[in-house]
């Protein structure tokens, strides 16, 4: 399992964030009936935590090992590169005033 | 590469062998996988001929309603027309969605894997035979009963997405709603087997060598299809259960007066709707993918980019379906996720265009069938994919929704995106099992008419749905409407004119053969071009390259010599080499079955289930679902039996085991996948629990004492751990693992009946939601300690006929894991249903 987890790793941890922050605004919407500044703040947050974990994972990938041979590894590498800019993308909503 | 499971790759190098092989091998594969005779083409399993059926039967579908669409098209020709009733009308527009979408779209694309991927994985055939062909028969014979539904007026009419209220028991009476809602069962059933099929066919029957980087892309594109339809199907599953148990029960999970939402179905239906869509767009670009470097003769250009774009596809479309939703008053946080999500997903499918587009750019075109339909495609999806774009933007959907502007969208992403690949495919791919070439001129003519008459349709249909003109409207006042009406009309009759030109073309030319194909006349670079007959090829070469009949042009001729692994019959029996998932390292060799009427009584009976439960005979309904039970208890009963030899020559003095268990084995997987899809059920009805809970919960009663809680509780760890145990001493112990086993489901049982005792009192489905939601819980439990007593009673079968013995752990292993699950699941929904209300 763990060479599909790092096969995988950018799309994981964007489908993570995407339900994350679709439960987050909901939780929030429900509690208060608005999209409050908190839970804005909680989305744009948790958008910068995912995109720097892809970062790390990126870095850490680079340097290479023996799980991954040269395929995996570069569709690792650019999994988690578009992982990084959609996880942004995805946050980007937050930032607009309602 | 470090080794994944420890095989030395330099065996290899033993390959190609030297020297002549031994006589009668050829024959003796001949023998084994015999061509069938009479009514043995009804017992089938051979992926050739299954293969074959399935493809044949998706495209009489899309036949079918085609010609609905035909006479759609005539009805809305003239203002006010009477050519149709407006019930008539209704019930074709559902049929028409509902048969392209179940009974054409998915099982044509699962069905070319089928044909296909045993070929191109250079394996003997995929590792369940008899499941490819029990999905084709409870599909075929199901579908059939439900497209004759119309010809009775029973066929259902309120859209293939059946919204409720409308489809509810109050505004649809009668049994039309439940013959697309039971009918769909079996044919949820059916892909859910094919893509366990092709989920383990693709990861574990892959040639030696053939490791993800040199997988083709058709594969990868199945294996994520596969995927997607083990995740999106179990919510339309679960919606269609909630809708009917409302129908036939009352049980108000979609009626607002008692605490349902009508919003849940939508957000049930759409999870699985609109990934649906990419469920069969992706195989199609997988066909695409294959075709265009052929027709460029090149390799594909930016292959791994490709794989991603498919991985990324897969991912992403989950998370679009409330694109179908931004007019029903959603937040606009929520719709503003979504409608990034839908941009986003455009990417993966711009990037595989553009590849597409440079690979053609780089090679050197060869203007045949397949180009043509490929390129055509290629040009009416992009179209369909910049008004998706545009669909995307809230504001602009708020502006479209309904009108046909949605309606020549979704045509052109469909047809460019599924029909025109499929029929790229059908040019492609004919030479391989058919004696002559389909016709280059006539294959032409039908291009051009089906091109031409697609966008004289659809095109204008864009501006018939800005000027306002809403969907499913059975006729229309004469307010400007008519002359774009009109010219659809035409186009939609050109497109059916190209369509029979091809159908002319199959009849004069396809002639099915397994062993004297045409041949790889478009001169493709995969395995599918190797020379086979029904065992598929002669010997299983060892692979090097993504291109191998390009890189080594000495490959068919010594796979037909038998150079590789696998030259002969290496027990006697029908039989595939087992590899790893990810660098394709031989493990065992499976058994494979052989004809059998078992699985397909059990498809025959499945299907009667379902349309006798559908027109309210429900002694029969369970007298077949009884019998459908047996067929699949006997069909299982031939699995897991001792084996004459322990281990084989696989080629080049290479043995490997032939049996196998845990997860090495072809039988483990498919039960991970079985209850993968079972776990989606159970969390698809987790969201609608909270979701209803969300907005009802303040009024919801409170659930029974703690005391219950912890006794189910402890009972349902009880059961986990015996059955997790049970597979633990079973190769001390058959008879003890047997008998934890059995406590297990005993602990299961006991649960059960204090849950429901605990509720009994008060519980009262019918009188609203939160009711209904835990009599549901409360049957699903009750199925899954059904299926595992009969589990248990199976293994004492099995127990008391000497075949559960130690050295055979696959059986124990399957059921274990299934008890196992079901008491995982009965733990989490107490807590859920008990605790969380509590709790929150």
């Amino acid at each position: 399992m763990k060479y599909w987890f790092i096969l995988l790793a950018g799309l994981l941890l964007w489908a993570t964030h995407f339900g994350l922050i679709y439960a987050i605004a909901s939780i929030s919407i429900q509690a208060t009936g608005e999209n409050t500044l908190l839970s804005r703040a909680l989305i744009v947050g948790s958008g910068l935590v995912f995109a720097g974990i892809l970062v790390v994972l990126w870095l850490r990938m680079r340097r290479g090992g023996d799980e991954v041979d040269r395929f995996s590894q570069s569709l690792s590498l650019t999994g988690a590169l578009i992982g990084i800019v959609a996880i942004l993308w995805q946050s980007l909503p937050a930032l607009v005033p309602s | 590469m470090r080794s994944e499971t420890g095989f030395d790759p330099d065996l290899y190098k033993r390959f190609p062998t030297k020297g002549p092989r031994p006589e009668g091998e050829h024959e003796e594969l001949d023998r084994i996988w015999c061509a069938p005779k009479g009514l043995q083409y009804l017992t089938v399993v051979n992926n050739n001929y299954v293969g074959l059926y399935y493809v044949g039967a998706a495209f009489l579908f899309f036949i079918l309603a085609g010609i609905l669409a035909l006479l759609m098209r005539t009805q809305l020709a003239l203002p006010m027309n009477g050519f149709l009733s407006e019930e008539t009308y209704n019930q074709i527009f559902t049929m028409h969605g509902s048969v392209m979408m179940f009974l054409f779209a998915v099982p044509a694309v699962e069905a070319l894997g089928i044909l296909l991927l045993p070929q191109m994985l250079a394996a003997r055939d995929l590792p369940f035979p008899r499941l490819s062909a029990y999905a084709f028969w409870a599909y075929f014979i199901g579908g059939l009963a439900f497209f004759c539904s119309l010809f009775f007026g029973l066929a259902p009419s309120g859209g293939w997405f059946m919204y409720p209220p409308l489809t509810g028991s109050a505004y649809s009476p009668g049994i039309n709603a439940d013959f697309w809602l039971l009918g769909i069962g079996f044919i949820e059933i059916s892909a859910i087997a094919g893509a366990i099929e092709i989920i383990v066919g693709v990861l574990k029957t892959r040639a030696p060598g053939m490791g993800l980087d040199k997988l083709p892309i058709f594969a990868w594109a199945m294996l994520v299809f596969a995927a997607m339809i083990v995740i999106g199907f179990p919510s339309i599953i679960l919606c269609t259960l909630l809708l009917e148990l409302e129908r036939a029960f009352n049980w108000p999970f979609f009626d607002a007066l008692r605490g349902g939402d009508p919003l849940l179905w939508q957000h049930l239906f759409w999870f699985f709707g609109h990934p649906d869509v990419y469920i069969i767009f992706l195989p199609a670009a997988g066909m695409l993918s294959m075709i265009i470097p052929t027709i460029a003769q090149r390799p594909l250009v930016g292959h791994n980019l490709i794989v991603l774009a498919i991985l990324a596809t897969g991912f992403i479309s989950f998370g679009v379906w409330v694109h179908h939703m931004f007019t029903t008053g959603l937040p606009a946080i929520s719709t503003s996720f979504f409608s990034a999500a839908s941009m986003a997903v455009s990417v993966p499918a711009g990037l595989q265009v553009f590849a597409w587009m440079a690979t053609l750019a780089a090679g050197k075109i060869r203007w045949t069938v397949p180009a043509y339909f490929a390129i055509g495609g290629l040009i009416v999806f992009v179209m369909g994919g910049l008004t998706g774009v545009m669909l995307a933007l809230v504001p602009f959907d708020w502006v479209a929704h309904d009108t046909y502007f949605v309606v020549a969208h979704f045509h052109y992403v469909l047809i460019g995106g599924m029909v025109f690949p499929l029929l790229a495919g059908f040019y492609y791919w004919a030479p391989m099992m058919s004696k002559r070439r389909l016709s280059e001129r006539m294959g032409k003519i039908a291009f051009w008419l089906i091109f031409v008459g697609m966008h004289v349709t659809f095109l204008v249909m864009h501006l018939t749905g800005l000027m306002g003109m809403p969907r499913r409207v059975y006729t229309y006042p004469d307010i400007g409407w008519t002359l774009p009406n009109q010219i659809s009309t035409v186009g939609s009759f050109m497109i059916a004119a190209g369509v029979l030109v091809i159908v002319i073309d199959l009849f004069r030319n396809f002639r099915f053969t397994a062993g004297d194909g045409a041949g790889n006349v478009y001169n493709g670079g995969t395995l599918e071009w190797l020379p086979a007959e029904l065992y598929s090829v002669r010997s299983i070469p060892v692979i090097t390259s993504r291109y191998p009949l390009w890189d080594d042009p000495n490959l068919g001729k010594d796979v037909e010599e038998g150079r590789y692994f696998l030259p002969n019959s290496a027990t006697g029996e029908r039989e595939t080499i087992v590899t790893s998932p990810i660098n394709a390292e031989p493990q065992y060799l499976q058994r494979m079955p052989g004809p059998s009427w078992f699985h397909f009584g059990a498809a025959v009976f499945t299907a009667g289930f379902f349309l006798l439960l559908t027109v309210k005979l429900y002694w029969l309904a369970v007298a077949s679902g009884v019998l459908a039970i047996g067929c699949i208890l006997r069909w299982v009963w031939a699995n897991d039996l001792p084996m004459k030899q322990a281990s084989a020559d696989i080629g080049a003095g290479i043995r490997v085991p032939t049996y196998s268990h845990g997860p090495r084995s072809h039988s483990w997987w498919a039960m991970a996948v079985l209850l993968t899809v079972a776990g989606m059920i159970f969390v698809m009805m987790c969201f609608s629990y909270i979701f209803l809970w969300s907005s009802h919960g303040a009024t919801w009663p409170a659930p029974p004492p703690m005391v219950d809680l912890m006794a189910c509780a402890a009972l349902a760890a009880l059961g986990a751990a015996c059955a997790i145990g049970a597979q633990r001493i079973y190769a001390r112990s058959s008879v003890g693992a047997l008998g934890l086993i059995g406590a297990a489901v005993i602990a299961l049982l006991v649960e059960l009946w204090i849950s429901f005792a605990g509720w009994r009192a008060d519980l009262a489905p019918e009188l609203n939601s939160h009711d209904a939601l835990i009599a549901m819980f409360l049957s699903w439990e009750a199925m899954f300690a059904a299926i595992s007593l009969m589990m248990a009673l199976y293994l004492v079968a099995r127990w008391w006929a000497g075949l559960l013995v130690s050295e055979r752990p696959a059986t124990m292993e399957s059921v274990s894991l299934f008890v196992a699950y079901a008491a995982g699941q009965t733990l989490i929904a107490l807590l859920l249903t008990r605790a969380f209300p509590l709790a929150a």
